[in-house]
């Protein structure tokens, strides 16, 4: 079918048409925004935040080396859930630099862990999951995703008033917390299949 | 040259700025914002780009092609396994485009409060 767009159509639009016609992009925009955002991010979400609460009950209630590997080991499955769903309907052209941004926390981290020097393994989880959330909240603000600075804000914030008040159930607080949160993030953003 | 002539001469820059006939569809239009929301080079699929404005298949379809064969819009396939996914993208020459009607629009704004 041929289409000449200079048809009979088209006219010139008055100003009132071009102020109505600025006014209905704006909308048009943050939709397309959110949209790509949340199909890129719900389901790594979704994954990461089960991998907090079942890896802090494993880790918790688990004795011995056993809680740890098991925990470690949810967190990988994370990890791999992320690579290997990643979706197919959005490419932001930026997952790469933020895998290498991410892949370089993940890497520091137990230099990270040295320096800091925990007393035992439940508050050296609670310091990792904290510095986690500290790349999760400047992910957040540099993509401009603030539910996604929220939530990594909220788990910084758990995990310090936990280590001062109840250090014993810190790592349990804080990955059952930090894992509703952004299971409930990934969750809600899932949205878009409907 | 006072300061009438100096907004005069914006102006007339500004109104020199024309407006795209391809993106003076509104429909045309809210396609082309909604891929020129996503940073350059990023993409997205047929059903995201659906979503985003609403609109059926078959209509999204139609536009899309226009822009595609006015140079504004690009695509290109990805498979996992054996499913296809076409991925639109802004071209460069679609966002100039698009910056451009806007900076038109703008101006006919700007004139008629002159």
């Amino acid at each position: 079918m041929a289409f000449n767009p200079q048809g009979e159509d088209f006219r010139v639009p008055t100003s009132v048409d071009a102020s109505r016609i600025l006014e209905e992009l704006a909308p048009v925009t943050r939709r397309s925004r959110r949209l790509a955002r949340d199909v890129a991010f719900a389901r790594p979400l979704l994954a990461w935040g089960l991998a907090w609460m079942v890896g802090a009950v494993l880790f918790q209630f688990v004795q011995g080396a056993a809680g740890a590997v098991l925990g470690t080991a949810a967190c990988a499955c994370a990890a791999a859930v992320t690579w290997l769903v990643r979706p197919r309907e959005v490419r932001l052209n930026t997952e790469r630099r933020f895998a290498l941004i991410w892949f370089v926390l993940l890497a520091i981290s137990p230099l990270l862990v040295a320096v800091a020097a925990p007393p035992n393994a439940r508050i050296m989880a609670v310091f990792l999951a904290s510095l986690w959330a500290v790349g999760m909240l400047l992910y957040g603000v540099g993509v401009r995703d603030l539910p996604l600075a929220a939530v990594g804000l909220a788990i910084v914030v758990v995990a310090a008033a936990t280590r001062i008040m109840a250090p014993h159930a810190a790592m349990l607080i804080v990955g059952i917390m930090g894992g509703l949160g952004m299971a409930l993030l990934g969750g809600w953003r899932m949205r878009w299949k409907r | 040259m006072t300061d009438h002539d100096v907004e005069l001469a914006a102006l007339a820059d500004l109104l020199a700025s024309p407006l795209d006939p391809v993106l003076s569809d509104h429909t045309r239009l809210r396609i082309q914002v909604a891929l020129h929301a996503l940073p350059s080079g990023a993409a997205m699929s047929f059903t995201i780009l659906r979503k985003t404005l609403m609109l059926t298949d078959g209509n999204l379809g139609m536009h899309v092609h226009v822009l595609m064969d006015a140079g504004f819009v690009s695509t290109e396939e990805h498979w996992r396994g054996k499913r296809r996914t076409t991925l639109y993208q802004a071209t460069s020459a679609g966002r100039a485009a698009l910056d451009a009607h806007i900076r038109a629009l703008n101006a006919i704004i700007q004139a008629s409060g002159s």
